[in-house]
């Protein structure tokens, strides 16, 4: 029997934690794989942090939306923000060959995600990002 | 997340627990500095009980193998769970730690 949550937080860190709670509660009566949590919980963390950090030119508090479906067979996460136009699947993936000296530090967020989840969808519709993403439950 | 710290033989070896991610980061980052800042150049870190690691997580442990390298020491990795074990692999992080499944094998890099 499909299932839904809607989750609205402010463009803030500190508010992963609870979100991430929250999205564990909502699973926690049905027969998700660590594997597909484990992605969810990824997924969560690296595209909302990202928005949090480049998404904004102002200073502004801004509301992100987070949306949990959940059926027999998947989860569909969508994240809705008023931040720039911004599709992660545009990204190019990084460097993964450099050794620790010529590493860049950090850029492995969102290729992570993209690896880790089964589908990811982006649309811009009225000033808004809205990112679809797909984990499988096994 | 919980960091713990043990020295044998003169490998230090610190065990991280629970979550690594953007939220945790910063305090681990302390715990990190406070070892690299100190004269021990054998740094062994246990991933046994680490259930999750992010882009924000991996970004610490290349800060100290940074540090590490520059200080002429030497830090390996052990014992990760499976999904932790993926994210290094996808990464190519795991190209760029001495990764060990025991504890054991891994204080005897660090020693050889």
């Amino acid at each position: 029997m499909p299932e839904n949550v809607t989750i609205k937080i402010k463009n803030e860190l500190s508010e992963l934690p609870g979100l991430i709670e929250q999205a564990h509660e909502f699973l926690s009566s049905s027969n998700v794989s660590s594997k597909a949590l484990y992605a969810l919980d990824l997924a969560l963390e690296e595209m909302i942090s990202n928005t949090i950090k480049y998404g904004y030119d102002d200073q502004d508090e801004h509301l992100i939306t987070v949306n949990l479906n959940l059926d027999d067979t998947q989860i569909i996460l969508t994240l809705i923000d008023d931040g720039h136009d911004f599709n992660p699947m545009n990204l190019h993936a990084p460097n993964l060959q450099e050794d620790i000296s010529h590493r860049a530090v950090g850029g492995v967020g969102i290729y992570l995600t993209r690896e880790l989840v089964d589908k990811m969808e982006h649309s811009r519709e009225e000033g808004k990002n809205s990112l679809d993403i797909y984990i499988n439950l096994l | 997340m919980e960091i713990t710290l043990q020295e044998q033989d003169g490998v230090v070896a610190l065990a991280i627990n629970g979550r690594l991610d953007a939220v945790s980061a910063v305090d681990a980052d302390k715990e990190f500095s406070k070892v690299l800042d100190g004269d021990k150049d054998k740094l062994l870190i246990n991933l046994r009980a680490l259930d999750y690691i992010s882009s924000a997580g991996l970004r610490v442990l290349l800060v100290v193998a940074k540090r590490m390298q520059q200080k002429g020491g030497k830090v390996a990795l052990c014992c990760m769970v499976d999904n932790v074990k993926e994210v290094f692999e996808i990464s190519g992080f795991s190209s760029i730690f001495k990764i060990f499944d025991s504890q054991e094998e891994c204080a005897a890099f660090l020693n050889g």
